[in-house]
C-alpha cells in the first residue's frame, strides 16, 4: 500500500497556540469601548496555524479528490463537462466581484447589463420569452417554476391541488410539489420508456389537475416524442406544463423547449453552461418562461430604462409577482461564468456542443450494447441507459461495476437512477470529452464486462473494490449509526 | 473549438458506427416542427482575447466597485488573504462532483467535516450542516424545522423587525407556500431593539418560531435572551439569524445563549460580495433534532482498510430517497463558498477572527463619535443611533430632513462615496428614514474623516 | 430464497404478527425479504409505549444507508412494549428479524381484524 497521496489530520489536531495565517493591517482609530452586551466570552475553538500549513494541509485534502481535471465524469444527467479556465478569470474582476448588490443601479450598469444580455441569450437558446436568473440553483429554479404556475392558476380563479409527476422523475420534482402545497399523481412509463400519454389524458379528465412536471429527455436519455400532444392537451385541460432542464444538453442547437408548449423549465448552468460544480455547490439557476406565466416573475427584473435612455434598471413593479425565493438577484459570479461560455461558443459552438453530446452518448450506446442489456433500444440523446440484468445472472450487481470502474481510473456513472430501470447505469459523456477518452471508457467498460461473465467473478474482480485507490470502500453504515458530525464527537483527537 | 474536440472525421465515424448518413437521422425522436433550422441567432463565437476585454469592459462599468462603499445590510466588503484565491481554484476542489463517491472525495468530505465542526464552534451548537444557499434560506429552513419539531403549533412564524429587507421577502414569500403567516416582532420604538415586553403579540399565541436576527438592519446588536425568554414563554422555538458572521468574534453567539437554532450569513467569511451571490447560509442546531435538520450532512467513519474515512450521511432526510417526503427540495450545499469559508477561519484562526471583528467594530465606533458631535451642533433633526453596535452606523433622519437626506446621498456620490443604505425605521420613533452605514478594516482612517466631512458639510 | 416461518401471519407491507393461540398481546416485526431489500438498518422510528395503531395506517419508519421505508400497522392497538434495544442499535433487525429483531408488542383491539393478515404460503407470493 502506497503512501501516496499523502494525507492530512483534521486540521484542528494540527494546531499551534499562537500561529496564525493571515496579515492585517494595525488599527489606525481608538479601539472602540468593550461590549455591554454579551460578549464572546471564551476563545473560539478553530486551530491556529501558519499559512505554509493551512497551503499544505488543503493541497493534500485536494489530491484525494477526484474532478473533472484529473478524469472523466461518465455521470448521466449530471453533464460533466470541462469548466473553462476563462470564465474564473472573468467572474474575479474587481468590478464584478467587489460589486455591492445595494449598489444604486447607475453605478451597477456592467452587472446589469450583462444580466440582461445572459437573460436573452438563454430566451434564444432555449425559446422561452423571458428568463429569471434568481433561483440559486436547478431545486430553486423548480420551486420557482411551480410557486409561478400556482399563481397563474389561482389569478384564473382556479383552486387544483394535483400535479403529474412521471415515476422515472428526479427527487427533488415531488419535493419541490410538496413545498408549494400539491399532492402528486404519478405517471406510469411506457413500454418504449415514455411518459404514459393514455394515463396522463384519464388523470386530467376530471379537471382537478395543475398540470404535469416533465422532463425532457427523460431520466433513460429518450425524447419525449409526443411533447406537443401532452402540452396540447394539458393546456386544453387548463393546466400548465413545468419541464425539468438537468438534461438541457441534449437540445443545444437541436431542438427548444419553448417552442414545444412549456410553459416553464429551470435551467441548470452548473450542468449544461459549465458554472464549476465546486464539489457540490453553489448550483446556478435560472427559469425559463412562457408568455403566459411573465407577470408572474420574481423580482426585481433587469430592464431597459423606460424613459428610453440606454441603460439598464433594476425593476420591482410587478404586482403580479410571486416576489423573492433568492436574496438579491441570484448566483451573480455563476452568472458571469455561464455568460463568458456562451459568448465564447457563440451560435456556432453552441450547435456544435448539442451536436457533439448526442453523437458521443450514440457511440457508447453502439459500442457497450452488445455488452450490457440496454434499458430502452433506440437511439438515445446525450446520456444512455444500461442495466444489469445480464451481469445478475453471474452474481454481479451495479454497485459492484461502479466501485470496479474506479480502479481504472473513472468516475462510476450515474447508478439506481431513475428507479423505473433495475441496477440502472446511466451515462453521459459530455462533449468536451475526446473520442479517444471516450472509447478508453468503452474499453474499459467492456473489459468489467467480460470479467463478471467469468467463474467466481466476485471473488476475483469485483470484491473489496476500489483496492487502488487511497481509500478503499467507506462504511456508509457505520457513518449513520455512530453519527459523529463535528470533530467534538470524535473520542479522543485522532481516533474514531 | 477547444472544449468541442470532436472533429469532422470522428462525426463521420461515429455515425457509420451508429449505422446512419446523417446527424439528421439520429433526430429521428424528435417531431420535424421541434427541430431547429439553421444556426441559432446567437452572437458569433469570440477568440479568448475578445472575449476577455469584453467582459473587462462590462467589469468596467460597475463604476460602484471602485468607489468608497460604506454599503451594508448582510453583504460586506471585508478583504480576505489572497492564499485563498489560489487554493479554491486548484481543479481538484473547484471542478470535482458532488462526494457521492466517498472512496473518490475524501478532499471535499474531510473539508465538509472541518466546516461542520467550525460553524458549529463559531455558533455556539452541537452539530452545523454542510451549508444552504445564504442567510435568508437558512432562517427560513430554520423556521419550517421548527414548525416540524412542534405540529401543534399556530401556523405563525414571528421574526424582528429588525431583518434585512430583501432576506424578509424571501422568508415571507416560501413560508407562505408551505401555509405559514410571517409577522412581524415590533422593535422598541425607542431603543430600535426587539425585545420580549416590544414583541405586540397576544399571550395565548402559540407561534413556531421566533426569529431574532442580530446584528440588526440598524447595525445594532440584540440581546439573544429576550427571544429565549419570549419563546420559552409562547412554547416556541427560538431561531437566532446571526446577520453577520464576524460580529461572533466579538459577541456572544447564540447556542451560548441557549437558543434552539441557530443561523447566519456566512458571506463574510471570505466571500466577495459578487453583486449578491453566491453566498454562504449557515445552519447548526442540537444534536437531538439533527434527523430534522435540512441540507447536506458529513459524517466520520472508517473504510475497509480501517483508515479514518468522511461520507455524506442521513441521506434519507434528503430529497432524491424521501421525494414528496424530504425536509427540503434543497440538492447542493455551497461547497465552493463554504470552502473559501474554511480556508478562511483556518488562515485567521481565532486570534485573527477577533482582530477583523473588533477592528471594523472600532472604525464603526470612531465614526458614530464623529458624526454625533458633527450632527448634534448642525441644529437638524437628525440623530445618531445610540446602543451596542458591531460595524454599523445609522444616522436618524427626522421628518424634517428628507431633503437633507438626498442631497447627502448626491454630495457623497459624487465624491465617489456611496454613504450606504436607506433603511424604514420603527413606527411612532419620531423619525422617517435611517442612513446606515458598514464599516470594515479596509476603510482607512482618512477614508472614515472623509466621510464624516463630506456628510457633515 | 427468503425466510418465511410457518407459524406466523404477515401483511403485504412486508411485516409478520406473531400470536401465541388466544393471547390478546401480539409481536410484530418486518420480514426477511424486507430487511434484505432494505440493506443495512440505521435507524427506527417507533412511537412510545401507550400509543395507538390502527390497521394499515403508518406508524413510524426504518431507515437504511440508501432508504425508508415506512411502517404499517399490521393490527390495530395499543403498544404495551418496545424492543428498545433496537432504538440504540438495530442490527439484530438484519441479523434475526423474526427474533432478536423484533419491533414491538401490541394489544389487539379487534379479533376479526386477524382475518385479513396472510397466511405464510400467501405471502410466500408476493415476496419475490
Amino acid at each position: 500500500m502506497s503512501n501516496w497521496p499523502l494525507k492530512t489530520p483534521l486540521s484542528i489536531l494540527q494546531s499551534n497556540p499562537g500561529h496564525e495565517g493571515f496579515s492585517l493591517p494595525q488599527l489606525d482609530v481608538p479601539e472602540a469601548p468593550a461590549p455591554k452586551l454579551a460578549e464572546r466570552g471564551r476563545k473560539l475553538g478553530l486551530p491556529e496555524l501558519s499559512e505554509l500549513d493551512v497551503v499544505r494541509h488543503f493541497t493534500r485534502l485536494s489530491q484525494l479528490n477526484f474532478s473533472i481535471d484529473g478524469g472523466m465524469y461518465p455521470l448521466g444527467s449530471c453533464t460533466m463537462k470541462y469548466n473553462p479556465r476563462v470564465n474564473e478569470q472573468t467572474s474575479s474582476f474587481r468590478g464584478f466581484a467587489r460589486l455591492h448588490p445595494l449598489t444604486p443601479d447607475k453605478y451597477a450598469q456592467g452587472a446589469l447589463e450583462l444580466m440582461f444580455h445572459l437573460e436573452n441569450l438563454l430566451s434564444e437558446i432555449s425559446g422561452f420569452a423571458r428568463v429569471s436568473l434568481q433561483p440559486a440553483a436547478g431545486a430553486q429554479g423548480e420551486y420557482l417554476g411551480i410557486k409561478m404556475m400556482r399563481a397563474c392558476l389561482e389569478a384564473r380563479g382556479e383552486k387544483r391541488t394535483k400535479i403529474l409527476i412521471p415515476e422515472s422523475a428526479h427527487g427533488t420534482n415531488g419535493a419541490s410539489a410538496a413545498m408549494c402545497g400539491y399532492s402528486v399523481l404519478p405517471v406510469r412509463t411506457n413500454s418504449v420508456g415514455l411518459v404514459d400519454f393514455a394515463q396522463v389524458e384519464e388523470l386530467t379528465r376530471a379537471g382537478d389537475v395543475a398540470g404535469i412536471m416533465i422532463t425532457n429527455p427523460n431520466t433513460v436519455g429518450l425524447f419525449e416524442s409526443e411533447i406537443l400532444k401532452i402540452t396540447r392537451l394539458i393546456h386544453e385541460r387548463g393546466g400548465l406544463i413545468y419541464a425539468d432542464g438537468a438534461n438541457m444538453n441534449a437540445m443545444l442547437g437541436v431542438t427548444r423547449p419553448g417552442d414545444a408548449g412549456i410553459d416553464c423549465m429551470h435551467f441548470n448552468m452548473h450542468k449544461t453552461f459549465t458554472t464549476p460544480h465546486g464539489g457540490g455547490g453553489p448550483g446556478c439557476g435560472g427559469l425559463g418562461v412562457s408568455k403566459t406565466l411573465i407577470p408572474f416573475l420574481p423580482v426585481p427584473t433587469v430592464e431597459r430604462n423606460p424613459t428610453g435612455s440606454d441603460d439598464f434598471v433594476l425593476d420591482s413593479g410587478r404586482p403580479q409577482s410571486v416576489g423573492k425565493v433568492k436574496d438579491h438577484y441570484g448566483h451573480f459570479l455563476m452568472m458571469v461564468r455561464a455568460y463568458t461560455y456562451i459568448r465564447e461558443l457563440g451560435a456556432e459552438g453552441i450547435q456544435k456542443a448539442g451536436r457533439d453530446a448526442i453523437l458521443l452518448a450514440n457511440y457508447i450506446r453502439v459500442r457497450l450494447k452488445p455488452h450490457y442489456d440496454i434499458a430502452y433500444d433506440r437511439t438515445c440523446m446525450h446520456e444512455v441507459v444500461f442495466t444489469d440484468k445480464r451481469q445478475n445472472k453471474n452474481g454481479i450487481k451495479t454497485l459492484d461495476i461502479a466501485k470496479r470502474l474506479i480502479d481504472e481510473g473513472f468516475h462510476p456513472p450515474t447508478i439506481y437512477f431513475p428507479l423505473i430501470v433495475q441496477g440502472a447505469l446511466m451515462i453521459e459523456p459530455t462533449e468536451t470529452e475526446s473520442l479517444r477518452s471516450v472509447e478508453k471508457f468503452c474499453e474499459t467498460m467492456i473489459r468489467v464486462a467480460e470479467e463478471a461473465k467469468e467463474e467466481n467473478a466476485f471473488e476475483k474482480h469485483f470484491k473489496d473494490r476500489p483496492r487502488h485507490v487511497a481509500f478503499g470502500r467507506v462504511n456508509e453504515t457505520l457513518a449513520a449509526k455512530q453519527l459523529k458530525l463535528t470533530w467534538k464527537d470524535l473520542d479522543t483527537p485522532g481516533s474514531l | 473549438m477547444r472544449y468541442l474536440p470532436l472533429t469532422d472525421a470522428e462525426q463521420k465515424k461515429i455515425l457509420s458506427l451508429c449505422g446512419v448518413q446523417s446527424f439528421d437521422d439520429l433526430k429521428e425522436a424528435i417531431p420535424e416542427d421541434l427541430r431547429i433550422k439553421g444556426l441559432l441567432d446567437l452572437p458569433p463565437a469570440l477568440s479568448e482575447p475578445d472575449l476577455v476585454d469584453h467582459l473587462e469592459q462590462l467589469a468596467n462599468k460597475n463604476q460602484g466597485s471602485w468607489m468608497q462603499s460604506h454599503l451594508g445590510q448582510g453583504s460586506y466588503d471585508h478583504s480576505w488573504p489572497t492564499v485563498i484565491d489560489q487554493i479554491i481554484n486548484r481543479g481538484e476542489f473547484l471542478t470535482a462532483y458532488t462526494p457521492y463517491q466517498p472512496e473518490l472525495s475524501q478532499g471535499t468530505l474531510q473539508a465538509i467535516f472541518e466546516f461542520q465542526s467550525m460553524v458549529a464552534e463559531l455558533l455556539g451548537m452541537e452539530v452545523a450542516n454542510a451549508s444552504l444557499y445564504d442567510g435568508a434560506t437558512s432562517a427560513l429552513e430554520a423556521a419550517l424545522m421548527a414548525a416540524r419539531t412542534r405540529p401543534d403549533c399556530e401556523q405563525v412564524v414571528y421574526i424582528s423587525e429588525g431583518v434585512y429587507p430583501s432576506a424578509r421577502k424571501v422568508i415571507e414569500s416560501c413560508l407562505a407556500d408551505q401555509g405559514f403567516e410571517l409577522r412581524t416582532w415590533k422593535a422598541d420604538p425607542k431603543t430600535f431593539r426587539c425585545t420580549a415586553s416590544s414583541w405586540n403579540g397576544q399571550p395565548s399565541e402559540r407561534p413556531a418560531a421566533f426569529i431574532l436576527q442580530s446584528p440588526n438592519k440598524w447595525g445594532l446588536v440584540e440581546d439573544w435572551s429576550e427571544v429565549k425568554t419570549l419563546s420559552e414563554r409562547q412554547e416556541a422555538r427560538s431561531i437566532g439569524y446571526v446577520g453577520h458572521a464576524l460580529s461572533l468574534g466579538v459577541f456572544q453567539s447564540p447556542g451560548d445563549a441557549g437558543l434552539d437554532l441557530a443561523v447566519a450569513e456566512g458571506q463574510t467569511l471570505g466571500i466577495p460580495v459578487g453583486f449578491g451571490g453566491p453566498h454562504l447560509g449557515l445552519f447548526a442546531c442540537r444534536k437531538k433534532d439533527v434527523r430534522q435538520m435540512p441540507g447536506r450532512l458529513v459524517g466520520i467513519t472508517e473504510d475497509a482498510r480501517k483508515q479514518q474515512a468522511f461520507c455524506v450521511t442521513l441521506s434519507t432526510r434528503e430529497q432524491h430517497i424521501r421525494r414528496e417526503k424530504a425536509t427540503s427540495n434543497i440538492c447542493s450545499n455551497q461547497n465552493l463558498m463554504a470552502m473559501r469559508a474554511l480556508m478562511y477561519m483556518t488562515l485567521m484562526g481565532p486570534s485573527g477572527l477577533s482582530k477583523v471583528a473588533h477592528d471594523s467594530r472600532s472604525k464603526a465606533y470612531y465614526v458614530r463619535e464623529a458624526l454625533s458631535k458633527k450632527l448634534a451642533s448642525s441644529g437638524r433633526e437628525l440623530a445618531v443611533l445610540d446602543g451596542e453596535i458591531f460595524n454599523e452606523v445609522s444616522v436618524l433622519v427626522g421628518p424634517q430632513e428628507t431633503l437633507w437626506l438626498e442631497d447627502a446621498l448626491t454630495r457623497t456620490q459624487e465624491q465617489g462615496i456611496l454613504a450606504g443604505t436607506v433603511v424604514a425605521v420603527p413606527a411612532n420613533s419620531g423619525y422617517v428614514k435611517s442612513l446606515t452605514m458598514a464599516f470594515t478594516e479596509r476603510h482607512k482612517k482618512v477614508d472614515l474623516d472623509r466621510l464624516v466631512q463630506v456628510l457633515g458639510a | 430464497m427468503s425466510d418465511i416461518p410457518k407459524d406466523l401471519l404477515y401483511t403485504k407491507d412486508h411485516e409478520w404478527v406473531r400470536r401465541t393461540a388466544g393471547a390478546r398481546v401480539v409481536r410484530i416485526g418486518i420480514t426477511d425479504f424486507a430487511q434484505s431489500s432494505l440493506g443495512d438498518v440505521t435507524y427506527l422510528d417507533i412511537p412510545s409505549i401507550g400509543s395507538t395503531l390502527k390497521q394499515e395506517q403508518v406508524f413510524g419508519s426504518i431507515e437504511s444507508v440508501k432508504s425508508v421505508s415506512e411502517l404499517f400497522a399490521p393490527l390495530s392497538g395499543k403498544i404495551v412494549a418496545r424492543n428498545e434495544a433496537l432504538v440504540e442499535d438495530p442490527a439484530p433487525i438484519n441479523a434475526s428479524p423474526y427474533s432478536e429483531g423484533w419491533i414491538l408488542e401490541v394489544e389487539i383491539a379487534d379479533e376479526s381484524e386477524l382475518s385479513k393478515l396472510l397466511s405464510p404460503d400467501a405471502y410466500t407470493k408476493i415476496a419475490q
